[in-house]
């Protein structure tokens, strides 16, 4: 049946999610039992005052969605804390949670993780395709950066 | 300028990118240092958290669902309709510069929407117009194409599937951060999604970003990579003439059959405000659908992957 010669054609694809996701659930697991999640996103917060707040709240994300590249698994962890420190430096918590989205979704274009489906539908490799999109990354991190600073 | 910059930060990282799966390895050992190091955690805890159903395990569904992603995204990409589709846009570009702008604009828009469907929308149109580049003898440096392609994942969380603000609208996810009494409400989307600032930084890079992808398109025909040293010709192309029908017509009736599981449950995606909430919850507990039915043949497969899509995350 050609659908099944489909999926087993596209199923080699699927490799490196077989092999890579286990690994960063793995990394989740640790970063949250031992808190060291926790640990990353308020020492850099903490570097933040009033209104830089939201600020080190997105390049903190940043940092952390490299190890949590999981948007919700994310949230789960980092949400807390930037939703209590945006309340004690009385900053607009709607405002902080923009800022954690910001941060989760920039340094996408650094972790291999989200792109493995792209990667095996184009038939190109991870270091192809990085450089461009690390520029990418930085125009979007002072756009966004100026973002967060003006509103 | 930019795009000879864009070669040399290109030729940087391929030296010292590591294959994918070596950098998963790395960030493994380096997490259990920095948790022995950081944290008072005894190493006998750190592999238990490792290793429980919270560790490893934990993303289980998840992966499957991902696998799902890219076995019937390909299956999409192969069908009749979507082929037709993208041979027609891919008609569009008529140099290298215009043709990642084009990727790019397909992958951050899709990716506006859904996360999901920004991914496969991104790759597909990489691939598809790589090909119909080589069909009509332009040379466009593919990488740069499937870069593009995945620009959706760098402006999804501000958009209808980003997770964090979904999560913030119900009041029950607010005390489970707070507490019972929590110091705040929950938090509408017009404070986050739809706030001036997201237009403003969202809606920027929107258009910045095909704008640097463009400006990056390399000049010298030296460094330009053509689709075809990836494997992607005309003959192997999605839309590639060589096993026209039976693979696509099946591939559309599994897509028809995707729509049947989905359709009870939610309906069209995007006529739901809501709908993005599937991406935060698990589909059981995703909200019930606003409604709609297929109406053509000839997109119900979009609209079943789209659905499918939601379910996810």
């Amino acid at each position: 049946m050609s659908y099944v010669r489909a999926v087993e054609r596209a199923a080699k694809g699927a490799a490196g999610i077989i092999l890579q996701f286990p690994l960063y659930a793995g990394i989740m697991g640790i970063m949250g039992a031992t808190g060291l999640t926790s640990l990353f996103a308020t020492s850099l917060a903490a570097i933040g005052t009033g209104g830089t707040l939201p600020l080190t709240t997105f390049f903190s994300a940043a940092v952390v969605n490299i190890f949590v590249p999981s948007g919700g698994g994310q949230w789960a962890i980092q949400g807390p804390i930037a939703m209590h420190s945006a309340i004690a430096a009385g900053i607009d918590p709607a405002k902080m949670v923009m800022a954690v989205a910001y941060g989760d979704q920039l340094t996408n274009m650094l972790q291999p993780f989200w792109a493995l489906p792209l990667l095996a539908i184009t038939k190109v490799q991870a270091r192809d395709i990085v450089g461009y999109t690390a520029v990418a990354m930085l125009a979007g991190a002072a756009w966004i950066a100026l973002g967060l600073l003006l509103f | 300028m930019i795009s000879r910059l864009g070669l040399l930060i290109s030729r940087a990282f391929r030296s010292v990118m590591p294959d994918p799966f070596v950098l998963a390895v790395v960030l493994t050992f380096a997490t259990i240092a920095l948790a022995l190091l950081l944290t008072p955690t005894p190493f006998p805890k750190v592999i238990d958290a490792w290793s429980s159903d919270l560790g490893i395990w934990s993303l289980l569904k998840f992966a499957m669902q991902m696998s799902l992603i890219l076995v019937t995204g390909y299956a999409l990409a192969t069908s009749p309709p979507v082929a037709r589709l993208t041979r027609r846009l891919a008609q569009l570009p008529t140099t290298g510069a215009n043709a990642a702008a084009l990727v790019a604009v397909l992958a951050t828009t899709t990716g506006v929407l859904n996360w999901g469907l920004g991914l496969i929308v991104g790759a597909v149109a990489a691939r598809e117009v790589g090909a119909a580049m080589h069909r009509k003898g332009i040379s466009v440096h593919y990488p740069l194409l499937a870069a593009a392609g995945y620009l959706g994942l760098m402006v999804w969380h501000g958009g209808f599937s980003g997770t964090a603000p979904l999560k913030v609208t119900r009041a029950a996810d607010i005390a489970e951060i707070f507490g019972a009494t929590p110091p705040i409400s929950a938090i509408p989307l017009d404070r986050t999604l739809f706030s001036p600032m997201n237009l403003f930084i969202t809606g920027g890079l929107l258009i910045l970003l095909p704008l640097i992808m463009a400006a990056l398109a390399p000049r010298d025909a030296a460094a330009i990579q053509r689709a075809e040293s990836f494997g992607i010709s005309d003959n192997d192309g999605v839309v590639a003439s060589a096993e026209p029908t039976g693979e696509a017509m099946i591939a559309n009736r599994s897509s028809r059959v995707f729509w049947r599981i989905r359709h009870g449950s939610r309906g069209l995606w995007f006529c739901s405000s809501r709908s993005g909430r599937g991406a935060t919850t698990s589909p059981a507990t995703a909200p019930p659908a606003s409604g709609s039915s297929p109406r053509t043949p000839s997109i119900s497969p979009c609209l079943a992957s789209a659905c499918f899509y939601t379910a996810l995350r």
